[in-house]
């Protein structure tokens, strides 16, 4: 796996090198580049969630809702079931009551099934953490 | 407006000045295929963490775009959907190179897009 993450981190940026270079080639205007090239090389670095060597997880974007938050947290972790004092961990800085009532309306919502092993999304959930996703311009499928 | 809109809309504002900047030199489709290559390939790392999903559109970034390279020298336009990739890098790499431009765009980026190709290769 880690094998394969540096081959795809090394591709992601060979391709961002390629676009930087045609870009340097057909931009003449010095203002722009110094706004297209640092957005293309810091754009990987962008990733929502972040996943240790002893599995646990750290949401990395805490400037959005914390609904959508925990959509994304599931997504990215979908089809394994996350137990809440995980999401707890996951989110420092969000009350575990927060989080308890979230997870509620998100139950109400039909968004998502929690059982003893803990929380997954439903297929709803699935469409609604797409549907966040897009809204930041990704694709999932 | 929420960070989520803004988000986007500063992403999409890059990637439209991006092709902008190139649609007088490349096929307009081919950057199209590359633009949603790229943001496929961006989501597969930042989304799903599908490694080889990342791996398999950069290879297609890199076809795609070695075609238009050819295009734009040799003028007649290729099948994207049908790239002999490795036929196009060899004959990109014979053109002479007049300048530093045709240096970058007919050697450089052919071997870097060549490096993708051999990751895909040792992948699949």
């Amino acid at each position: 796996m880690e094998a394969l993450l540096a081959d795809a981190e090394f591709v992601i940026m060979s391709v961002i090198w390629m676009f930087v270079q045609l870009i340097q080639i057909y931009c003449k205007n010095n203002a722009k580049l110094s706004i297209i090239i640092p957005h293309l090389i810091k754009q990987p670095l962008r990733k929502f969630v972040e996943q240790f060597e002893d599995g646990s997880i750290l949401m990395l974007k805490s400037d959005i809702p914390i609904i959508d938050q925990i959509l994304i947290l599931l997504y990215h972790l979908y089809p394994k079931r996350v137990l809440r004092k995980n999401i707890y961990k996951a989110l420092p800085g969000v009350s575990y009551k927060t989080i308890s009532s979230t997870l509620s309306k998100l139950k109400k919502r039909r968004l998502i099934h929690e059982n003893e092993s803990g929380v997954i999304l439903s297929r709803l959930g699935i469409e609604r953490a797409e549907n966040v996703l897009n809204k930041f311009g990704y694709h999932t499928n | 407006m929420d960070n989520r809109e803004t988000f986007k809309e500063d992403k999409d504002r890059i990637i439209n000045e991006i092709i902008n900047l190139l649609k007088h030199e490349f096929d307009s489709e081919a950057l199209l295929i590359i633009y949603d290559e790229y943001t496929k390939m961006l989501s597969s790392y930042l989304i799903g963490n599908e490694y080889d999903k990342v791996i398999l559109h950069a290879a297609r970034i890199s076809e795609v775009l070695m075609a238009a390279i050819y295009s734009r020298y040799i003028g007649n336009k290729v099948d994207y959907n049908k790239v002999y990739f490795w036929k196009l890098c060899d004959a990109l790499k014979d053109l002479p190179k007049k300048c530093a431009e045709d240096e970058i765009l007919t050697l450089v980026i052919p071997s870097v897009a060549e490096s993708i190709y051999r990751i895909r290769s040792k992948n699949v």
